[in-house]
């Protein structure tokens, strides 16, 4: 009886681990499996020590309210994890927040988008992803342009109407293919990527872009080129 | 993005795909250990002849292998999704077969209702077929996306099914307005009947040839004389026949040919002049090397494309348009880490840059929550009106308190001196109507756009409902509701949607 209610016990474990892990794996696929750092060193200094001050209130913290998210900040944000049951990893994401009291609208927020087309901030990142993965050598206005490429597919009745259909469409773009699309992007291309979704598109509404230095089909040769934007010849 | 490229990209790219790779190696040797440990579990249970201690011991290990097992397959399945050595698609082939089945059934599903909306008379009944053709034509299009054909070859296919939905959107809109389908209306179902008629034909004898054992991995491989692939390439030759279709929806046939009212009757500029613009509005920005980079050829409008640096080297990109020399974007991107500029000190410094450039007579009508940087939206203003077509954007950085980029093509595209319109549905009348939705906190004359090329004349609310704030713009003419936004915080700024 024993034996057997241990093995129950163990089967559950199992199985409560293979789902865990799965969801892990499944959610590294999607996104990061981490919880995605609002406030950390590249914060506003505003941001940063509005959550100095709440640590410091509450006696986890005892250095200076300075806005600079250095290592006696992370060691009072673990602090402050241990002791409300939250990951100690010193990551201050939405859990963290909302554990402190702090809303969204409390932060001066990361950067800008505003837009009334209805992207989403999960949008931001797949599109910065992008850029980052296809243009990270380009100048900035090339990467603003490759993004505001998927923009303008995503708005062409020839293409998938979701920025995320646009990104996985077979063919499309080889990053996907080769894995570099899960690469983290750098401030560069989210603020391209921002920007691109903010309106800015120095193509005027180009579908296509090609690098002529390696490009191999005819066919992209035969759409009207509108501008050339460091390597890559954007087009309709 | 297509295979035609890269090879541009930085160094890193090779290590990248290098690690990935070693991934997929660490992967194959985790689960090559696992299966090893899992024999000789085996073999050290079967040898011990099921001592008791033994076998208690045997249910941990069994699960914890089973885990281990289960999760190094998983994960090698993923991976193998995701990576595959052959540079093959996040996909597999019985993926491939079940998009293509799908795509079939809703594009057999689509003729059906597009033969019933032909035939219907009764306008509740044509709003119930036209809500099931726009649910049957996304799903045909979503499919039809993830099908493993280039887009070259799929793109008058897309557009068709795409159209289809985009037109069923528009009928459906103009009999919740109250208005009947006209006759041309029901013409161009016909023809988009008869257009997926054949689509439908197409597919299904399609479907019947790949009954005779077709392998889906051929489609994957995207080889030679692929039947699904010949079959896509087949019917592009054939969208020639497709029908031409105008109505005000966003995938009209009738937006091509779009113009900048703005440039209209401005006369063109040299290279020489377009320099000299630069110069002039970035003689704050310490600019060097002013170099004359390119053209942009839009279909509107034409640019003349400069770059300089500015003293830390850090480069100015600039799109100045050939009629008339207006900035009509610029991008400046330089590190921005603090916020000791706010929010009024910000919107001074854009608005003396507008002026600088030449754009005057505006309103800051929206700005994010903040950060770094900030974007400020203004629109037009004309006799007191806010006119939203005419929109332009700057951002600025709060650190350094400079302009780093603007953005006024759609403030090119539509500004113009527009007619004088006076409303004929009073403040008060407006009012009511949104009072019983919002806490009314502000109202305001404003312009809107209407559908996708027409304009109209609105009474603008601003207030809260339960916590949230929304914008709802109620039409001045004729009194109905023409668009209501909501006010979104987070965490990348606030949003409308």
């Amino acid at each position: 009886m024993k034996r057997k209610i241990k093995i129950y016990i163990a089967l559950a474990f199992s199985l409560i681990v293979v789902g865990a892990s799965t969801a892990v794996i499944v959610a590294s696929y999607n996104a990061p499996a981490v919880e995605t750092a609002i406030v950390g060193a590249q914060s506003s200094k505003s941001d940063i020590k509005l959550v100095q001050q709440k640590l410091k209130n509450w006696g986890y913290y005892t250095g200076s309210v300075d806005g600079i998210y250095g290592s006696k900040t992370k060691a009072a944000v673990k602090y402050f994890q241990r002791r409300n049951g939250l990951t100690a990893d010193g990551i201050v994401g939405n859990k963290t927040l909302k554990a402190m009291g702090i809303t969204s609208s409390m932060l001066s927020g990361s950067g800008s988008s505003s837009t009334a087309s209805g992207y989403t901030s999960s949008d931001v990142k797949l599109l910065a992803r992008l850029i980052y993965a296809e243009a990270r050598g380009e100048p900035y206005q090339g990467q603003v342009a490759v993004g505001a490429v998927v923009l303008n597919r995503v708005k062409s009745s020839s293409f998938p109407n979701t920025i995320s259909g646009v990104i996985y469409q077979p063919y499309a773009f080889t990053c996907v293919n080769d894995g570099q699309i899960n690469l983290s992007p750098n401030q560069t291309a989210l603020k391209a990527a921002k920007d691109a979704m903010n309106g800015w598109d120095p193509t005027y509404g180009c579908i296509y872009y090609y690098n002529p230095k390696v490009a191999t089909s005819s066919w992209i040769y035969s759409r009207k080129t509108v501008v050339t934007i460091g390597n890559h010849v954007f087009a309709v | 993005m297509e295979e035609y490229k890269n090879g541009n990209l930085p160094s890193d790219n090779e290590s990248s795909t290098e690690k990935i790779r070693e991934q997929n190696a660490e992967n194959r040797l985790i689960r090559q250990e696992t299966a090893k440990k899992h024999r000789e579990e085996r073999l050290e249970k079967e040898r011990s002849g099921g001592s008791k201690k033994k076998v208690k011991n045997a249910g941990w290990i069994a699960a914890v292998v089973t885990l281990s097992v289960a999760v190094a397959v998983l994960g090698s399945l993923l991976a193998y999704n995701m990576y595959s050595p052959t540079g093959s698609f996040a996909s597999n082939s019985v993926t491939e077969q079940q998009s293509f089945y799908e795509l079939v059934g809703y594009v057999d599903a689509m003729d059906v209702n597009l033969s019933k909306l032909v035939v219907s008379k009764d306008d509740e009944k044509r709003q119930k077929l036209l809500g099931e053709v726009r649910v049957q034509s996304s799903l045909a299009t979503e499919n039809l996306s993830t099908l493993a054909v280039k887009d070259e070859d799929k793109y008058y296919t897309v557009k068709f099914i795409n159209q289809v939905s985009d037109f069923c959107k528009y009928l459906s809109e103009k009999l919740i307005d109250g208005e009947t389908l006209s006759e041309s209306d029901i013409k161009t179902l016909k023809d988009m009947h008869e257009v997926n008629a054949t689509l439908k034909q197409h597919l299904s004898e399609l479907s019947i040839n790949l009954d005779e054992g077709y392998d889906f991995k051929s489609l994957l491989e995207g080889k030679d004389g692929d039947v699904i692939i010949s079959k896509f390439k087949d019917l592009e030759t054939m969208s020639t026949e497709y029908p031409h279709m105008i109505y005000d929806g966003a995938f009209s046939d009738g937006t091509e040919g779009k113009v900048a009212k703005y440039l209209e009757g401005k006369e063109e500029i040299t290279k020489m002049q377009a320099e000299d613009i630069f110069k002039e509005y970035f003689s704050a920005y310490s600019v060097k090397n002013v170099e004359l980079v390119g053209e942009s050829v839009g279909e509107a409008i034409e640019t003349y494309n400069l770059e300089a640096t500015d003293g830390d080297g850090v480069m100015i990109s600039a799109q100045i348009s050939k009629k008339g020399g207006k900035l009509v974007q610029f991008n400046y991107f330089k590190e921005c880490s603090d916020d000791k500029i706010d929010l009024a000190t910000s919107r001074d410094i854009a608005e003396k840059f507008l002026q600088k450039v030449g754009y005057t007579e505006l309103k800051a009508v929206w700005t994010t929550s903040g950060g770094n940087v900030v974007t400020i939206n203004y629109a037009g203003v004309e006799n007191g009106v806010i006119c939203y077509p005419d929109l332009i954007k700057v951002n600025v950085c709060r650190e350094r308190g400079v302009v780093s980029g603007i953005e006024a093509t759609s403030y090119i595209y539509n500004h113009t001196e527009r007619e004088r319109q006076t409303a004929s549905v009073s403040l008060a009348t407006a009012r009511q109507k949104v009072e019983g939705e919002i806490e009314i906190e502000s109202s305001r004359l404003a312009i809107v756009p209407k559908g996708e090329s027409a304009e109209a004349l609105a009474y603008e609310f601003y207030g809260k409902s339960e916590g949230s704030y929304y914008y709802i713009f109620i039409d001045a003419i004729t009194g109905k509701e023409l668009d209501i936004f909501k006010v979104i915080e987070s965490t990348e700024g606030t949003l409308l949607a």
